[in-house]
């Protein structure tokens, strides 16, 4: 009796599950890959869409190893990438951001510098400034790096966070706090009513419009990585996400679409 | 001659017990091999002597979160064990049988109680509390707070056992003579007890030692020394959390080695705490 009902369970098992498609990486990328998934899903009901965070540099490591058939790389590759395709579907900037109730409206180059190398620790109105850096491996912190030639000078006493969420958390939570995440994440969350408020950089403010017209200076484009020329379901589901349908969701999470970006 | 029932149960048990036994050596020899690619390429100076902890520039400073894992484990047994003792000694002689039982119950299930539901505890209670005397309050200081509070019951727990194991005989002796709570406690009832309340003590840091997802949340994850009780720190295991999601190569070696180091420090500490 046993055997016939483990039979029957993996027989169960085998009919009905296809072989789902699973995409990682970055935390600006996830939630908007999320939304589109959900959407194709509906529109392909045979197949499943598995979407998973950590970082660009768990996207590259994941379809390396196989783990991923898709990656999510919120940069463009690095050098030692350059075997893999990307596709990019959005741009993006890195804004910085403050708690709602900091009288702080913008700030400049080398004010950031001051405050992540530690030369400058108190805000201006008072009281000390509690720094947010990213975790290594994810993009937003590489790109913010290299933008402001920060790396190998960050002050040593930032508080490390990982995902975009977890650093607009952060800041929501403490009046005295500076991140800096992607500017889609930061202006959802705005929308959404949470503590937090984007600061203009050098008198730019960081908007979707700034970021597709090139005015803002720290902008990044949004890729979907893989290993060889997309087959099957991958390639499916990255012509869904460049398709005018998928460009409408990526422009309601407040990217820019591809279409609507000056030439990068 | 056994019978043959029982010969069977040995025969059943005995291969559970070898891989009880090695298991433990089967881990430890996987970690090593894992961890050979960053001692051979890096070395155990470096683990010692380079400036800090950043692997993106190739500087391999283990002991940086070695020193909070160790810092932020003893703080959490010094602030946890104080109470724990007090605890116990409260119900060998004060709480009835009745609400003993009930205190016993309560530390039982509170032992039992997922580390994250800790760290949430302690990032909406005692983050703003430390935040209030200094920023961040993701610190060194709030991360022992939150260990002590997860290991108290286990702590208490230990302690009652092993003043409960203490014989009978000495303590009626003592009471014989005259002495009251405190005298028995201090003569008699402590030095007897004191090796129980040694294996306590290495449980509670062992499992202090090992914790990693209470202290992610509320340490901060900087890589600092742990200078003072308000910088944000990064323990052994929050290095190996955070990192081990993207790191490759030499990288995810020296977190293997990060790992050995936690298992050699465990180890040591289970060797002291032998009766």
């Amino acid at each position: 009796m046993w055997g016939a009902m483990i039979l029957s369970w993996l027989l169960a098992c085998n009919s009905t599950s296809t072989e789902p498609l699973v995409l990682a990486g970055s935390s600006t990328i996830r939630p908007v890959v999320e939304v589109i998934a959900e959407a194709f899903e509906a529109q392909h009901p045979e197949l499943r869409i598995e979407v998973q965070g950590g970082g660009s540099g768990v996207g590259v490591a994941s379809i390396r190893s196989g783990l991923a058939q898709v990656g999510m790389v919120s940069r463009s590759l690095a050098p030692d990438e350059t075997e893999l395709q990307t596709h990019t579907i959005a741009y993006d900037g890195i804004a910085l951001i403050v708690h709602r109730d900091n009288p702080t409206e913008g700030t400049t180059r080398p004010e950031v510098v001051a405050i992540y190398t530690g030369e400058l620790r108190s805000w201006p109105h008072g009281g000390a400034i509690t720094g947010v850096n990213k975790e290594e491996g994810r993009s937003t912190r590489e790109l913010f790096a290299r933008h402001f030639g920060l790396e190998g000078r960050f002050r040593s006493d930032l508080v490390v966070i990982g995902p975009n969420g977890q650093a607009i958390a952060t800041v929501a939570a403490d009046p005295a706090a500076i991140a800096y995440v992607s500017i889609g994440s930061a202006l959802g969350a705005v929308a959404d009513g949470v503590e937090v408020k984007l600061l203009s950089l050098d008198g730019i403010e960081p908007t979707v419009g700034a970021v597709a017209s090139g005015r803002y200076p720290l902008s990044r484009e949004l890729n979907l990585v893989t290993t060889s020329e997309p087959s099957g379901a991958a390639a499916d589901f990255i012509a869904f996400v460049r398709s005018p349908e998928g460009q409408r969701l990526v422009a309601a999470e407040n990217f820019v679409p591809i279409a609507d970006a000056a030439a990068p | 001659m056994p019978r043959l029932r029982d010969r069977h149960v040995r025969w059943a048990l005995t291969p559970i017990a070898i891989g009880a036994l090695a298991w433990p050596v089967a881990i430890t020899a996987m970690i090593a091999v894992r961890s050979s690619t960053a001692l051979a390429q890096v070395g155990l100076l470096a683990f010692v002597l380079d400036p800090e902890w950043a692997p993106s520039r190739s500087r391999w400073l283990i002991s940086q979160l070695a020193a909070t894992t160790v810092v932020s484990s003893l703080a959490a047994i010094g602030l946890a064990a104080p109470v724990s003792l007090g605890l116990a000694l409260h119900l060998r002689w004060f709480a009835g049988p009745i609400p003993a039982g009930g205190v016993r119950l309560v530390l039982g299930v509170l032992a039992g109680v997922p580390s994250v539901v800790y760290g949430l505890v302690a990032l909406t209670v005692w983050v703003p509390l430390v935040r209030a005397v200094q920023p961040p309050g993701l610190s060194l200081l709030a991360a022992s707070i939150t260990l002590a509070i997860m290991i108290t019951p286990t702590l208490a727990l230990g302690a009652d056992a092993a003043l409960q194991g203490v014989e009978a005989g000495p303590v009626r002796a003592a009471a014989a003579l005259g002495l009251g709570p405190v005298d028995t406690t201090r003569a008699v009832l402590l030095p007897l007890a004191a090796p129980g309340l040694r294996v306590a003590v290495v449980v509670a840091i062992t499992r202090a030692l090992g914790e990693t997802m209470a202290l992610l949340m509320v340490a901060g994850n900087a890589v600092s020394w742990p200078s003072s009780p308000f910088v944000p720190v990064r323990t052994l295991t929050g290095g190996i959390a955070v990192e081990m999601a993207y790191a490759t190569g030499v990288h995810r070696s020296a977190l293997f080695v990060c790992g050995l180091l936690l298992l050699l420090l465990v180890s040591l500490l289970a060797l002291g705490g032998r009766r």
